[in-house]
């Protein structure tokens, strides 16, 4: 399978031994919704589980084996006997790969997509399903859904065949927008970008009202991001959009900027929690497992 | 205000360019760095705090523009030195710097100098004035000049080898008196002023000396050198008369003598004693131009005038007179010329000529001609060459000639006629003179005056340049020879003694003259600096004193005023305020 132009490197994102490392750690979401495939996370749907739950009143059509007949002899009413129910966790990667992911001598697209391998990796190790559907101003799922341990070299050549569109831009709600549309099952949701959409988060607020997914943005950041190494009359270009910000950076203009970063920051974070997601911070210039294993440090992260 | 460096007119000049330049500057577009980032968005967000500077795009910067112009214009002003006038007494200042060869001695100068920069810099700078008065007078410092230039000036200077001119100093300062405004001169340095000038000070004019006069030390000098014609008769060769004055307590000097530097024989020197120090004679000295040299040993002791211990003269150049004399006029001329050591009586190739008109010897040589009373009017008529100016040759052949000498008034009384003297242009140079003044009629032939003008008016003739018996500094130029005339000149060959006036050579040294690679000896050959002659008629100045404000002190407020303004300027710049 040829690479298309500007792809990442399959080699960058299939290493052993990171891959190796990621096998201990595991994705939890607080409940799965109903109607999966059998896996191993709890559901919300009471079924034929092995795990008693709870009783409740029989009801026409219920399964006639559930009644409890112990309970039906002492009290002569008729109650059945509910087991929690193993089922998958759909997992919805939504890696970015716009122009921006993929601009700076160490891309950012690479930690994103070494990330994005992670997760599916732990996903699919779990028996869970997953997709795929990298976003810039438009978004395109490439993979459906997939599943079983055996899949992850096929999912990291999906991964290996992305690359910067040639049409310029972010547009991460318009993104979430037609993940609402697609009316998939309710599952955890993954963004993975650097989130520097020209809309802003106010526009990715509105659109997340229309998710019913759980949440877990993944922000990919670098330390010039906060701390600009810049200085004196400069004609800053948007890599994406080629827009043109002439300044003068003094120290003062820099602390603006610190001020202006810190609260994308904070917005960014209070947009999750607000949404009862999660929020990951990933340093592309430090190393991925190291920070994930921080992360996942009790073996599990919580969404 | 008035302003040390700058004219008023170049202070506003470079205001207002200066205004104009930071105004261009603000206006300019930035020239910008590129750089291509991942997103512009929180940039954007402080852009507007950031200066985008357009030429001719509305002008956003103008406190920045005011804060900068005030600094450059804060520093401009300092550069131009503002000078506030002081209390106004309207007090006119004048330090008088000593510079004559009285000063040499010791560290009078330095402390002199010290004295007046420290006085000149408690002078408010509009009315204060240094002048140097060594062998020439010269102002040092110029009202409303910077005291950086008195000081800069000062240290080029040194004592010049001349005597004092503060008196004539002080005369040209009570001529030309300020109406109106009190005048105080300062002398600084030990040059004796005689209360006899002081008196005649008006008294607007108020003149004290800067400290109590060195006391003068033990010193030897030469305080004269004169050359005269040789005693021994011979018309080539000279005397030359050495005074060397030695001081109280001091070894009697030892004079070497030179000529042209070689030592002369001691058999032609002799020596005599005088009360305060001792006469050299150099006898016979050859009269053909040569430098005469008298220096006082250094290591006969201490001595506290340098520059009297050296003397030079330019012995004269007396050539002898070929003259060839017509026969008609051996009778009457004969005797005189005979007697006439510088004279040789020549009948053929003579240099002057002395004849009757149409008489055919001599040729065209200059010649000395004596006609029938009918042929001229005038008793005595000069003839010049056409290229000379009759009036100048007129005025320096009267004196030359001696005809001042000539007892005119018992001539005309004889002649029954008016005894004149013109001049007139010709072929050849000529003096033609009444031929009935050798007649018996006329006393003329037996006066004191006749010999005398036979022998100046061939030497006029001749050409023959005067000479100077005694060339002092400070002393008129006083010729011992009738001749023509020498003219001192400036180096670039311009004539800078005025005719009739005699030229007082200002300080010791070379004065160039107008006969080509010659040059007259000026020595300083001055008693009263010999013998550190002070004088009491001074008084001491209390105290320099503390008038109005130096523009000095102005001048550093301004420019602290102007690092301030750089201080917060680069504050707001740190903080972002200021592009």
């Amino acid at each position: 399978m040829t690479a298309p132009a500007g792809a990442i490197p399959f080699e960058k994102l299939f290493d052993p031994g990171f891959l190796a490392s990621l096998s201990h750690l595991s994705l939890e979401v607080q409940r799965v919704a109903a109607g999966g495939r059998f896996g191993e996370r709890l559901s919300r749907e009471l079924g034929s589980g092995l795990e008693f739950r709870d009783f409740r009143a029989y009801s026409p059509g219920d399964d006639p084996r559930a009644i409890d007949w112990n309970i039906y002899r002492r009290l002569g009413r008729v109650f059945v006997r509910l087991y929690e129910e193993q089922q998958d966790l759909p997992l919805y990667l939504l890696p970015d790969v716009s122009q921006s992911m993929f601009h700076e001598t160490d891309p950012r697209a690479i930690t994103g997509l070494r990330c994005t391998l992670a997760l599916a990796t732990i996903s699919l190790s779990h028996h869970d399903s997953i997709a795929l559907m990298p976003f810039a101003q438009q978004m395109e799922v490439r993979v459906k859904s997939m599943s079983g341990k055996a899949s992850v070299m096929h999912f990291a050549q999906h991964l290996a065949q992305l690359a910067p569109p040639s049409a310029p831009g972010t547009n991460l709600a318009a993104a979430l927008r037609r993940v609402a549309d697609m009316n998939l099952r309710r599952g955890l949701l993954v963004v993975i970008s650097d989130f520097f959409d020209p809309a802003g988060l106010a526009a990715v607020r509105d659109a997340l009202r229309g998710i019913r997914h759980r949440l877990l943005f993944v922000q990919l950041v670098r330390p010039s991001d906060a701390e600009p190494d810049l200085d004196g009359d400069v004609r800053l270009r948007d890599c994406e959009t080629g827009d043109a910000a002439e300044v003068t950076i003094t120290p003062h203009v820099r602390d603006r900027y610190r001020e202006a970063y810190a609260t994308f920051s904070q917005e960014l974070l209070d947009l999750v929690k607000y949404f009862h997601g999660g929020l990951l911070r990933l340093d592309v210039e430090k190393d991925l497992v190291e920070q994930l294993n921080a992360h996942f440090s009790s073996g599990h992260l919580l969404v | 205000m008035n302003f040390a460096n700058l004219s008023v007119s170049w202070v506003l000049a470079g205001l207002a360019g200066l205004a104009a330049a930071l105004f261009v500057l603000q206006q300019l577009r930035t020239r910008y760095r590129d750089v291509t980032v991942v997103t512009t968005i929180f940039w954007k967000q402080v852009v507007d705090e950031a200066p985008v500077r357009k030429f001719r795009e509305k002008f956003r910067h103008p406190l920045a523009y005011a804060l900068i112009l005030a600094i450059a214009s804060l520093v401009w002003l300092a550069f131009a030195d503002p000078q506030l006038s002081g209390a106004a007494d309207g007090t006119r200042y004048i330090a008088v710097l000593d510079g004559s060869a009285t000063m040499a001695g010791g560290n009078r100068f330095a402390r002199a100098v010290a004295d007046l920069e420290r006085y000149v810099a408690s002078l408010p700078a509009d009315r204060r004035q240094v002048i140097w008065s060594g062998g020439e007078l010269r102002p040092l410092l110029s009202p409303g000049e910077h005291t950086l230039l008195l000081e800069k000036r000062l240290s080029r200077l040194e004592p010049d080898s001349a005597p004092s001119s503060v008196e004539r100093l002080i005369r040209q300062i009570s001529a030309s008196p300020v109406a109106g405004q009190q005048t105080e001169v300062v002398v600084f340095g030990d040059a004796p002023v005689r209360k006899q000038v002081l008196d005649l000070l008006p008294e607007s004019i108020r003149v004290t000396r800067a400290a109590e006069a060195t006391a003068a030390g033990t010193n030897r000098g030469i305080t004269a050198l004169g050359v005269s014609d040789a005693l021994s008769g011979a018309w080539d060769r000279v005397d030359v008369l050495i005074d060397v004055r030695s001081g109280a307590g001091a070894k009697p000097a030892d004079v070497q003598v030179t000529l042209d530097g070689k030592p002369i024989p001691a058999a032609a020197i002799s020596r005599t004693a005088q009360p305060d120090g001792e006469q050299w004679l150099v006898r016979d000295l050859p009269a053909a131009g040569g430098l005469f040299a008298a220096r006082i040993n250094a290591a006969a002791g201490a001595d506290d005038q340098p520059l009297d211990d050296t003397a030079n003269v330019r012995l004269p150049d007396k050539p002898i007179l070929k003259v060839q004399l017509s026969s008609s006029l051996e009778a009457d001329l004969g005797p005189v010329l005979r007697a006439d050591s510088g004279v040789e009586l020549v009948t053929s190739s003579p240099q002057i000529v002395v004849r009757r008109p149409n008489e055919a010897i001599g040729g065209k040589v200059p010649a000395l001609e004596f006609v029938p009373n009918g042929s001229q009017q005038q008793a005595f008529l000069l003839t010049h060459p056409e290229s000379l100016d009759s009036h100048d040759v007129l005025a320096d052949a009267v004196d030359r000639i001696g005809l001042t000498q000539i007892d005119a008034m018992a001539l005309a009384q004889d002649a029954g006629r008016p005894i004149e003297v013109s001049i007139a242009p010709g072929a050849q140079w000529r003096v033609s003179v009444w031929e009935d003044l050798l007649s018996e009629q006329y006393n003329f032939t037996r006066s004191r005056a006749f010999p005398l003008f036979v022998a100046n008016s061939l030497r006029w003739l001749a050409g023959t340049p005067a000479w100077y018996p005694t060339v002092g500094a400070g002393k008129p130029l006083v010729p011992a020879s009738v001749g023509t005339a020498v003219r001192v000149v400036a180096p670039n060959g311009r004539v800078i003694d005025p005719l009739g006036a005699a030229f007082v050579p200002p300080k010791a040294g070379d004065l160039p003259v107008s006969i080509k690679g010659r040059t007259l000896a000026v020595s300083l050959i001055d008693p009263s600096v010999t013998a550190g002659t002070r004088d009491a008629s001074l008084t001491i100045a209390k105290e320099a004193a503390t008038h109005g404000g130096s523009g000095a002190g102005f001048a550093t407020w301004l420019g602290l005023i102007a690092l301030i303004l750089l201080a917060v300027e680069w504050h707001f710049f740190q903080r972002g305020r200021l592009p």
